[in-house]
């Protein structure tokens, strides 16, 4: 048997793959583009921002497009003959899969910013980057608030990618399962698990909503009368006495309490029925 | 001591029966024929064994383990490699065996492969339905397994290779080892095996030493074929 750190690297390995080809191809595009227009306009010319366009918009399509790559390996990798001979418990195989493909998706968005920032150095050094030091002036006590709530974000986000990720497993999973056990073949099954699919996607996207509803109902005075507010002065929430770092914790917690049970739920599905693809 | 041992298996599938209480004991160090008509249950039987297919009732143990994910690091079974594209180098495939199985044999990897003629810089895309069959038999050999499990491992070789490589299974294998090959052709595997298990109907119909079915019968083969007899 091989533990969890071993299965871990060797899916890092494979998937990373991807990353690196995925990274590769869209550094090299953008900065031919980036050079085209700084080449023909001249790093100082406005006309050369449309590089610097270009290249949000292709960070922006191939980090949507990566991160359904991800979701959708990891799917694969739960399916396949190669991986599942693999002698691993089911709890570290599963968990490997999920963490495997959250760390790569980290690695590609902090590799996409860097990307971006190499991108913007030309025109800063061209000039043509300016600060707005007034308006620098007025945000500068909020500064370390906002660094906060893109940390708390970032982190935010990790755990609802985490989240997705078991839950596309566990829902595709639970219809492909599910759809075994009925006496339907060909296509009437495959519309079987469609159908199956579509109400599981219903179902557990209403747990989610009604988990996270429920703690706004929980925080707040009035109901989904809350949200939270960002302004020149900060971040506030509107109707509630607790404060916003007990609110913002509070969600998270619902959130990775949401998310073990997701995990938990496709542990269960995954050990007990899902077969590797022949 | 008992490589395999399986009571009262059963495998349904979408209403299907696939296998019906298959009882089906094997002793450690055989060699072992698994022959049956396409759709027999060849492939489902040894998946169940793997842990690949589930929603089985009955139990399965191998070398005593009955816990499917336990049970996994004793076997070594045929993959289609399914996992890999086709970009990527024999070498890339052998490094992820290395990672995940710990009782790969670098060096025999090696001695298959050069037996195999095959070079650990080709990819995989490059490589013809019989050199992928012969790299799949070198990465099942090069681990030290306890129960190797062949899915019809030859359905793409050329007859002389396959002459070669049935004769080596025997070097490959360690003794203690168990090996059982599916096939729906028995006469080129016929001279190595010790016993052969026919599925029919779901079920294990007959499973006999081929020491006793010589003896009976001119050859393993028309034995099996007495099966058939009368069927279209």
């Amino acid at each position: 048997m091989i533990g969890f750190k071993q299965i871990f690297g060797a899916m890092f390995k494979e998937k990373s793959r991807t990353t690196w080809l995925s990274l590769g191809g869209e550094a090299v595009f953008i900065f031919l583009v980036s050079l085209y227009f700084g080449i023909r306009y001249g790093f100082s010319s406005d006309s050369a921002g449309v590089g610097i366009g270009i290249a949000a918009m292709v960070i922006f399509c191939v980090g949507i497009w990566y991160q359904i790559d991800v979701i959708m390996a990891a799917y694969r990798v739960n399916r396949s003959q190669t991986w599942r001979q693999v002698p691993v418990t089911a709890g570290n195989f599963l968990t490997a899969n999920v963490l495997t493909g959250l760390t790569t998706a980290v690695i590609f968005a902090l590799a996409n910013l860097l990307i971006f920032v190499i991108t913007l150095l030309p025109f800063n050094f061209g000039g043509e980057m300016r600060i707005d030091s007034q308006a620098m002036a007025t945000f500068q006590p909020y500064v370390s608030s906002i660094i906060n709530w893109g940390l708390y974000m970032a982190l935010f986000a990790l755990v609802s990618f985490a989240g997705g990720i078991c839950f596309w497993l566990l829902i595709t999973e639970s219809a492909s399962v599910l759809g075994d056990f009925l006496p339907l073949k060909g296509k009437t099954s495959k519309f079987a698990k469609a159908v199956i699919l579509l109400a599981l996607l219903a179902l557990l996207s209403w747990g989610s909503s009604s988990i996270l509803g429920a703690v706004i109902g929980m925080v707040s005075n009035s109901g989904f009368d809350f949200n939270f507010v960002i302004d020149n002065t900060g971040l506030h929430t509107s109707q509630t006495d607790l404060g916003l770092p007990v609110i913002s914790w509070l969600y998270m917690l619902a959130e990775i309490v949401y998310v073990a049970i997701l995990w938990a739920a496709e542990y269960f599905v995954f050990k007990k029925g899902v077969e590797a693809k022949k | 001591m008992k490589a395999l041992e399986i009571k009262d298996l059963s495998y349904h599938k979408n209403s299907k029966t696939i296998l019906e209480r298959v009882n089906l004991t094997l002793e450690a160090g055989k060699i072992v024929a698994l022959v049956g008509a396409n759709g027999a249950g060849k492939t489902s039987l040894m998946r169940v064994i793997a842990g690949l297919a589930k929603q089985y009732k009955g139990s399965v143990e191998v070398c005593g383990e009955a816990d499917e994910d336990r049970r996994k690091q004793y076997i070594a079974m045929t993959d289609s490699l399914s996992a890999f594209r086709d970009s990527r180098k024999i070498k890339d495939v052998a490094d992820f065996y290395r990672l995940v199985y710990p009782d790969f044999d670098d060096k025999q990897f090696a001695d298959i492969l050069e037996f195999m003629n095959l070079n650990a810089d080709e990819r995989l895309g490059s490589l013809s339905k019989g050199m992928k069959e012969k790299l799949i038999i070198a990465l099942v050999f090069s681990r030290k397994a306890k129960l190797y499990l062949l899915d019809e491992p030859f359905s793409g070789v050329d007859a002389m290779s396959r002459k070669k490589i049935i004769k080596s299974m025997l070097l490959w294998k360690p003794e203690e080892a168990t090996l059982v090959i599916s096939d729906h052709v028995l006469d080129e595997i016929a001279p190595v095996i010790d016993e052969v298990v026919l599925i029919k109907k779901h079920s294990v119909l007959e499973q006999r030493s081929a020491e006793e079915i010589r003896a009976e019968h001119e050859s393993i083969e028309e034995w099996y074929e007495g099966f058939y007899e009368g069927e279209e």
